[in-house]
């Protein structure tokens, strides 16, 4: 099998941003937490599995689409949404805790 | 502290590990070193798999039951509130990660030597990997200290 590597990068950006989206939405929905708990009895596993079937869904979805000549422009995108999405979730916790 | 605890820490400590091999064999790529940053590299990916299944029954079976209401309890209850719920979901992210280097790694194994754009791009997010297992490392310290603060909280 010969992988996409820029279906890969916008596959993983993707996720990072759902991962970011899906934890601060459980937080202030009750109800949005507990559809997540009913996929996988808790809802971290429910999160878990969003995350990995969006992962494989956004990939084979892009996975013919052309190969980026310049990849290290595509991983310093991975890179900085990986950071930025650390850096929300952390601060999103913070904002949390002192505010409960 | 419980050994699955343990083999969880174990696990992500060698997907790190890998990661900073795999950085170490693309400083200066050969045919011989790309073949062996690929083989470690699925290595690292399948220890970061796998500590992401023994953590997260870790975190759902024995965590939310015995420690967070210990560590809720105690003089420092943001260790949970607020480490250990951005270690539960930050960690979500280094799978993908793992996968992106390995499969990009197979994908362009005979232009990575000649490639510097390439090289430099898969070492940015070795690194990354690298910093983010060790980052989640920190965090469980951080955790354990909740807990044992808690615990001497309640002996004393």
């Amino acid at each position: 099998m010969k992988w996409n590597s820029t279906a890969l990068s916008f596959a993983t950006i993707g996720v990072v941003w759902l991962i970011v989206g899906v934890t601060v939405l459980s937080e202030q929905s009750e109800s949005f937490k507990t559809l997540l708990a009913s996929l996988g009895g808790h809802h971290w596993v429910g999160k878990s599995i969003v995350a990995a079937s969006a992962f494989v869904l956004l990939y084979f979805l892009m996975r013919r689409i052309r190969e980026t000549r310049n990849p290290l422009m595509l991983m310093l995108a991975v890179s900085a949404s990986i950071a930025a999405g650390g850096v929300i979730i952390f601060l999103f916790y913070i904002a949390h805790y002192l505010g409960s | 502290m419980h050994p699955i605890i343990g083999l969880h820490a174990v696990l992500g400590e060698l997907g790190a590990l890998a990661f900073l091999w795999v950085l170490v064999e693309l400083l200066s790529p050969t045919e011989a070193r790309v073949r062996r940053a690929r083989v470690v590299a699925f290595l690292g990916l399948i220890f970061l798999i796998a500590a992401w299944i023994v953590g997260g029954y870790y975190y759902v079976n024995i965590y939310g039951v015995d420690v967070k209401p210990i560590i809720k309890a105690g003089p420092t209850p943001w260790a949970h509130s607020v480490i250990t719920e951005t270690k539960e979901h930050v960690f979500l992210f280094l799978p993908f990660l793992a996968t992106l280097a390995w499969a990009t790694l197979e994908r362009y194994r005979a232009e990575i030597a000649s490639n510097r754009n390439l090289r430099i791009g898969l070492i940015l997010i070795s690194a990354l990997i690298v910093l983010l297992a060790f980052s989640m490392a920190a965090m469980g310290f951080i955790i354990s200290s909740g807990f044992r603060a808690a615990l001497e909280a309640q002996a004393l």
